[in-house]
């Protein structure tokens, strides 16, 4: 699959949990949902799983993907005014 | 193969080679084997013809090969610089070698018991970066060097044409890819009211969007609190994050010189990039993204960071500006409180925020200045804790604390601030309504600039008044002659309420609205007080009011 | 001593006696688009806000966006929610939500517990048996689900589409849940419809049954409990509004006419006033409480005691008891053994009439029999102005209000505003604790209760009548 599809697959999946982040979905559950097929969408779940964006329960083709936040420190005090 | 030497140039052979090239690249689907085996077909005086990639470093590697003994050819590699073939990568140009039998450059071949006579070798470019060599080998003793040679560069160049092509089509579709991305990342970000949802995005899609990218970082200000971030990240170690956040914060808060909004760092296996999002010059927050090492990291790049960092600064800006409006609010709140426990405090306190408001205005100041000072106003005689636990900004704090600090009389410190000064001056004005210094020296330049302020606004105050003064008795006039003629013609009270409506312009459908009513209902109230004052319009109506005729 | 939970929509708690018993878990059904995921979204919403509570909304189908959209419509920013840990919307499929279910430390569980969860919602366990291998599954994970939910003490609704096919119907459903709550569109007269509430069952409480009227509004799902509902509530509260009989109007008015207030009844002379002070009137008597009508303007007993059987009282028993007196500015003709009911002021000079009305009123208030005190006088201004005069009316009805009030006498002021100077109508509406308007436009009567001593104004309604006692209805 060329860069650019890869690339748009990818962004779609983001969006798709940065708008339903509580989701817990299968391969196939998010097939359906983005209307992409499994093909394309199984290395997209692969990479974002690889950056951790994605947390992967189970395996295979039966695991679960859920969102996972990145971290967060809250506040943070990084210098002293004067 | 034919070895014999037909190495005379005959017509037909040129076009029977020009039409096999053109049919070969009008469906070319990228296959290099099928053009070795074109070019060893086409070319009789060629034994073998290979291709060897350039890999990482500075080695290539024979992918592919075609004519006898190639295929033993298969799989050697070489460095640019060694050998023949390496020469060709070395300067990259089309070459042709009369081989001498022990010549150590040769020893790749010889290495596989070849001995060609003569070797050909053709650089492959794409999009200006040598991507291989193309080479083949005689074993006769006099091929027809010319046409092997063009043949060869021929197919290097149409070959090195289609993979540029193939190349910039894929980059052409990865931007357009990016671009959409990036339309629909700012649609969401328009929508996003939470500043904690805007920086997982902005992470997230510097992670997706960023070629290479390992790790990323944001961090965005917090307006009141300087020196506090807000800090997300992800791809980072604990430690990894709590410096490399402090770097930045370093550079881009801290820098006396004036930074430019991007960086790039380097460190044993990885490179940085970073770029500022600002809100109107000012530095509101950092993106920082972490790319696995590269001597040059991939074009655009800094470009996508760029404006990944000037959506994230809109959003920002949005959601600032909304904090600032609530915190307006607040401060109002709080003293519209007053109201209702401590009337003339209230009314002492609105005052001296008025007065505030005005002297930041003839004194140009900007917005946020005259903000911290008339709430500080507002709120002068609030408790401190009281007004910390809600979360007033520390500027109005810090100068309430300060003003309430100044003794009453008396020399006072020298080393107050002009705003406290300020504030504390405008309060006693309110108070006493005269200029009173109490522990400010009157040679303070607070005082020289509030004493001309001074005769501006009493000036000022003098002529609202007459005009107010003025309004009102025009005002009482009218509604002195809607009572008149409303008793003069009888009117009932709801024919009065309709006859207040018109006088302030309201048409039908607004009255009825207005009194709850249909529009046929205030219809015949209308008619009603035209005939009871004996007018047939509006106008005339009015005009019974106003002059009473 | 379990508790009840608050549905979070106004009235259902009511029709629910408190709301549901915690624990519960509730059955909601109904076709499409007929609430459930509204009322799903604000039991969750309102706990939340209101209670602190937190909870989780399982989706099957709906996407947590559409889900955030679709509330922002009613103001509710569940984002917000989720980021404080009170809510939490998850989308997962059937299958993995029973399969988590069945383990110990599953995922549901671990929602569950993150957040403290007090409340849920399915969004809608009709899929579960889509999802299940056969029915047998799908029951034995009912069953899983409730000892969950047991586990837990979560009150939760289970959300369920409504089978047209009876077949389909599942009742051990209805056998596994402690309750069913029914929504439905129903037609209203012939172009209309009507959104309706029902409870079917409900274990632990009582409740009002019957189709309740539910309406969307700008902040949610409200729902008008049936007429019945009005009065007990008004009764359950402490005795100390005097409800008009009327229930919406007394829904206006915070529970009726707060004792010992004077209202003003202002009205155009078109507006068909009778019926609602008769409602008031007849209704104190219904009630076995005192009422006294100053120049009521009914002409004969027999026609006065018509009326009075519409509302369910025996004029004359009433007047033999002494709780019913009408005083009026010319003699007319009464039965034998009513003559104490009435009286005539006629013939009396300002001063006279002033003195007897006073006495009267002393009278009733000093007796030894006057009880929890709560007599009603009825007044009827205009007439009086016509009779009296506008100076001492007014000078009288001020000072004789005042003193009603201090011992708790409820008064209700009609007044033709239409008939009086702008300063009269002004000078009473500052005088009243309370002004109800009426009035008609077109071929509609209207009512507003322009002033009140709660503060609100109400917006116009329409009074539509209706066949049973009252006879009329605020809409």
């Amino acid at each position: 699959m060329s860069q650019a599809r890869l690339l748009s697959i990818q962004a779609e999946c983001l969006l798709f949990f940065e708008q339903n982040p509580y989701t817990i979905e299968n391969e196939e559950g998010l097939s359906i949902r983005l209307g992409r097929s499994l093909q394309d969408l199984s290395p997209v779940l692969e990479r974002l799983t690889e950056l951790s964006i994605l947390q992967r329960l189970g395996v295979g083709h039966e695991a679960y993907y859920k969102y996972n936040q990145p971290d967060v420190s809250g506040e943070v005090l990084l210098w002293e005014n004067i | 193969m034919n070895q014999s030497s037909s190495s005379t140039h005959q017509p037909g052979n040129s076009t029977r080679i020009y039409t096999n090239l053109l049919e070969l690249f009008v469906d070319f689907e990228g296959g290099i084997d099928r053009i070795l085996q074109l070019y060893t077909e086409v070319m009789p005086d060629i034994a073998f013809a290979g291709f060897a990639k350039k890999a990482e470093g500075e080695q290539l590697r024979i992918e592919h090969v075609d004519g006898e003994c190639g295929p033993s050819l298969r799989g050697l590699t070489f460095s640019i610089g060694e050998g023949y073939l390496g020469q060709v990568a070395l300067t990259e140009t089309d070459t042709h070698w009369h081989c001498l039998t022990h010549d150590p450059r040769l020893r790749l071949f010889t290495s596989r018991d070849m001995t060609p006579k003569h070797l050909y070798g053709y650089s492959v470019r794409v999009h200006d970066e040598l991507i291989g060599v193309l080479f083949c080998g005689s074993t006769i003793e006099e091929p027809d060097h010319h046409e092997v040679m063009q043949f060869g560069r021929m197919i290097a160049h149409l070959w090195g044409g289609w993979l540029t092509k193939q190349y910039l089509l894929d980059e052409l579709d990865l931007q357009r890819s990016r671009l959409t991305i990036l339309i629909e990342v700012a649609k969401v970000l328009e929508t996003v009211r939470d500043l904690r949802r805007v920086m997982f995005l902005l992470v997230d899609m510097t992670l997706n969007l960023i070629p290479d990218a390992r790790a990323a970082l944001t961090m965005v200000s917090k307006p009141q609190e300087p020196g506090m971030v807000e800090l997300v990240t992800r791809g980072f170690a604990k430690e990894h994050a709590d410096g490399y956040s402090k770097y930045l914060a370093h550079k881009y808060w801290r820098h006396e010189q004036p930074t430019p909004p991007i960086g790039e760092g380097y460190a044993d296996d990885a490179t940085y990039l970073d770029y500022a999002l600002t809100v109107q010059g000012e530095v509101v927050g950092v993106l920082g993204v972490e790319l696995g090492a590269t001597e040059r990291y991939p074009s655009g790049s800094r470009e996508l960071l760029a404006t990944l960092a000037y959506m994230g600064s809109a959003a920002v800006k949005k959601h600032h500006s909304s904090q600032a409006e609530r915190m307006h609010k607040q401060v109002s709140l709080l003293h519209e409180l007053l109201q209702q426990w401590d009337h003339s405090q209230y009314k002492r306190t609105r005052d001296s925020s008025r007065i505030a408001e005005e002297y930041g205005k003839y004194m140009q100041w900007d917005h946020a200045r005259i903000q911290v000072v008339t709430g500080a106003c507002k709120l002068l005689e609030y408790e401190l804790r009281l007004l910390k636990e809600a979360d007033i900004p520390q500027e109005i704090l810090r100068l309430i604390g300060e003003t309430r600090s100044m003794p009453s009389m008396g020399v006072g410190d020298s080393s107050y601030t002009y705003d406290a000064k300020l504030v504390y001056l405008i309060a006693r004005y309110a108070e006493h309504r005269t200029l009173q210094l109490g522990c400010v020296q009157s040679s303070d330049v607070c005082v020289t600039d509030f004493r001309s302020f001074l005769d501006y606004y009493e000036r000022k105050q003098t002529e609202i008044r007459i005009t107010v003064e003025e309004e009102q008795a025009a005002q009482q006039l009218m509604s002195v002659d809607l009572d008149e003629v409303s008793r003069v013609a009888a009117l009932s009270p709801r024919e009065r309420e309709v006859l207040q409506l018109i006088a302030a312009g309201k048409n039908n459908r607004e009255i009825a609205q207005a009194l709850y009513i249909s529009e046929n209902t205030v219809k015949n109230h209308i008619t009603s007080i035209f005939n009871k004052t004996g007018v047939s319009d509006r106008i005339q109506l009015m005009a019974k009011v106003i002059y009473k005729h | 001593m379990s508790r009840y939970v608050s549905t979070g929509i106004s009235g259902l708690n009511d029709v629910l006696n408190g709301g549901i018993p915690e624990g519960s878990v509730i059955i909601v059904e109904g076709a499409p688009g007929t609430g459930k995921t509204t009322l799903g979204l604000q039991y969750l919403y309102e706990g939340a806000v209101e209670a602190g509570e937190s909870g989780i909304y399982i989706t099957f189908e709906e996407l947590p966006n559409q889900l955030y959209k679709d509330a922002l419509a009613f103001r509710w920013d569940l984002r917000r929610l989720e980021k404080e840990n009170l809510l939490r919307i998850v989308c997962i499929s059937p299958e993995l939500l029973m399969q988590e279910m069945s383990k110990p430390e599953g995922l549901f569980e671990r929602i569950i517990e993150e957040i403290g969860c007090r409340r849920l919602v399915i969004d809608s366990i009709s899929l579960f048996r889509y999802a299940a291998q056969s029915d047998e599954a799908a029951r034995k994970n009912l069953y899983r689900l409730r000892i969950i939910l047991r586990k837990w003490n979560i009150t939760s609704l289970l959300i369920r589409e409504q089978a047209d096919d009876l077949a389909d119907q599942m009742p051990y459903e209805n056998y596994v849940s402690d309750g069913v709550i029914r929504l439905a569109l129903k037609p209203l007269m012939d172009k209309y419809r009507k959104r309706t509430l029902e409870v079917l069952k409900m274990r632990g409480t009582s409740i009002i049954e019957g189709e309740h009227i539910i309406k969307f509004m700008e902040d949610g799902l409200h729902l008008a409990p049936l007429f019945r509902m009005v009065q007990d509530k008004v009764l359950a509260q402490a005795a100390s509004s005097l409800p008009t009989g009327i229930p919406s109007l007394d829904v206006l008015l915070g529970g009726g006419l707060p004792q010992g207030t004077a209202f003003i009844l202002d009205t155009n002379s078109q507006a068909n006033y009778h019926y609602l002070l008769n409602a008031v009137f007849f209704e104190r008597l219904r009630r076995k409480e005192r009422a006294i009508s100053l120049l009521s303007g009914m002409n004969h007993f027999d026609s006065l005691s018509r009326f009075a059987r519409l509302f369910d009282v025996d004029l004359e028993q009433e007047i033999k008891a002494g709780r019913a007196l009408f005083i009026d500015h010319y003699d007319r003709p009464v039965p034998p053994g009513v003559e104490k009911g009435f009286m005539c002021v006629g013939d009396m000079d300002n001063d006279t009439f002033r003195r007897t009305i006073h006495e009267k009123l002393s009278a009733l208030v000093t007796s030894p029999d006057f009880g929890d005190g709560r007599v009603f006088l009825h007044i009827d201004l205009s007439t009086l102005f016509t009779f009296r005069g506008l100076e001492f009316v007014l000078k009288a009805f001020s000072e004789e209000v005042a003193s009603a009030r201090q011992v708790g006498i409820t008064v209700l002021a009609l007044c033709n505003f239409m008939e009086i100077p702008s300063t009269t109508s002004s000078f009473l509406e500052r005088l009243g604790n309370g002004v109800i308007r009426t009035w008609v436009d077109g071929n509609y009567q209207y009512v507003q209760v322009t002033k009140s001593p709660t503060g609100n104004m109400s917006p116009p309604y329409l009074i539509e009548s209706i066949q049973q006692r009252p006879f009329i209805r605020l809409v």
